[in-house]
């Protein structure tokens, strides 16, 4: 199918060493031309061991043909005059390609490399026969305000745009956004940057508030913007508060309780074991254990524990359980602070009500923004 | 797979137990056999191969082999006589 050698052999008896050979190969086509000269044929691809075989066993080759796709394949690409110039052309034909196939962007520093060359892509062609790098340069000029001057060549199949961008004090980068409080308090000290404060020492902020606009006025009396930068000291006050009644219902478990326990596949319940009890005041509890390690059949134990409530009405004056609540609402109001140590101040009030008590507890933090 | 020869002898019962080998002769032009034992003779007038219990001697002009495996053999040319010894 892909191609055939014939031979043309010289030697006598090749009958048996036919019956031979025809054990290792397809031969086909036998002729016996004269009483010590035979032609046949044989598939391309075991010419060469058929070859080797036939001069092993004495006989001389005459003539050897090949004919078919195979042998002129390998004619062309075995020779390799052929491959260095199959090299040459294809290498050739990529420098000479008039398409564009890199971007070389220099000089940039804030400006994104990406952002240029996705500009470059999108708006001209990349046919290097069809742009005009004075095009490209006025372009990349007018949509990048960055941008103060921009040239543009094309070396080879490389597009070179250099760039300058402009010059401009660090603080006058960005997005010009003010500078807003963190936190409730007080604000103990400030230190500016850049940009114009608009709170004072003594003032209280709240989360959100604009502490730092981000411009200033010149000596021309000219809005000028900067980016905003500045640091500030506060007092912030953290409060909780828990009110204690005299008189109160609190819900307590009885001790009684019932356990329902289920097994489950993809959500579907395989068995079940246990009964509901009515009670008339209760609290669930329900535990999820895997019953096999593999995903396949991912069997799960549902386990629901039901517990009986009771209402229970409890007398206890403030006076008795004074310092619980008060150090139970410390607690409370110091969950927010960063650190003990930076606490400088804390204290309580407490508000007296017909049974019932508030206990307000205020914490006092230095905090730096 | 349909098998001449296998309906042949399926049709005459007589030929069920024999499996020496299997001749077919197209023509005059084509000699196509199945189970030879190796070729004794190759030549453009004769060809012979072995056989088993005897040997086919095959006469005629220009002949060829087509085709030569292990245990099949395909000739070609001008054939005048078969015979088997």
């Amino acid at each position: 199918m892909f191609g055939e050698t014939i031979f043309t052999i010289k030697g006598l008896n090749i009958e048996k060493n036919l019956n031979t050979l025809t054990k290792k190969f397809q031969i086909r086509d036998i002729v016996r031309i004269e009483k010590n000269l035979t032609k046949l044929t044989v598939d391309y691809r075991f010419h060469k061991a058929f070859k080797k075989e036939i001069l092993k066993l004495g006989y001389e080759i005459l003539e050897e043909k090949n004919r078919g796709f195979l042998p002129y394949f390998f004619k062309i690409f075995g020779n390799f005059g052929v491959i260095f110039a199959f090299l040459l052309a294809t290498v050739l034909y990529i420098v000479q390609s008039p398409y564009i196939w890199q971007y070389e962007i220099l000089g940039e520093e804030n400006l994104s490399e990406t952002e240029i060359v996705e500009f470059v892509k999108d708006n001209f062609s990349s046919n290097k026969h069809q742009i005009d790098t004075l095009e490209v340069e006025n372009a990349l000029y007018k949509n990048f305000e960055k941008i103060s001057f921009v040239s543009c060549i094309i070396k080879g199949q490389t597009m070179i745009i250099n760039l300058k961008e402009r010059l401009m004090p660090s603080e006058m980068y960005g997005e010009f956004k003010p500078v807003y409080s963190k936190y409730d308090g007080k604000i103990t000290a400030i230190n500016i940057v850049s940009g114009t404060s608009v709170v004072k020492i003594g003032d209280y902020v709240e989360e959100g508030d604009i502490l730092v606009q981000p411009y200033y006025l010149d000596s021309n009396g000219n809005l000028q913007q900067v980016e905003a930068d500045a640091s500030f000291t506060m007092e912030v006050y953290h409060t909780a508060e828990i009110t204690h009644f005299d008189t109160r219902v609190e819900i307590v478990r009885t001790g009684e309780s019932y356990v329902i326990d289920e097994i489950k596949l993809f959500g579907l319940t395989i068995y079940k074991n246990g009964n509901n009890i009515n009670y008339s005041l209760n609290e669930t509890e329900v535990e999820y254990e895997n019953l096999v390690n593999n995903n396949l059949l991912p069997f799960k134990l549902k386990r629901t524990t039901v517990y009986e409530l009771k209402e229970v009405t409890i007398n206890e004056s403030f006076e008795e359980v004074s310092e619980k609540i008060i150090a139970k609402t410390r607690e409370k109001a110091l969950e927010n602070c960063v650190s003990y140590d930076t606490i400088i101040d804390e204290f309580y009030t407490l508000k007296h009500f017909t049974g019932a008590t508030t206990v307000n507890y205020v914490v006092v933090e230095e905090r730096v923004q | 797979m349909f098998n001449f020869f296998g309906e042949i002898k399926n049709n005459v019962k007589e030929l069920n137990k024999l499996e020496n080998f299997n001749i077919i002769n197209i023509s005059n032009k084509i000699i196509y056999a199945e189970g030879h034992r190796g070729l004794v003779t190759l030549s453009k007038e004769v060809i012979s191969f072995k056989v088993k219990g005897g040997r086919i001697v095959i006469e005629g002009s220009d002949m060829f082999l087509m085709e030569l495996t292990e245990n099949t053999i395909k000739i070609s040319g001008n054939i005048k006589k078969v015979e088997s010894f």
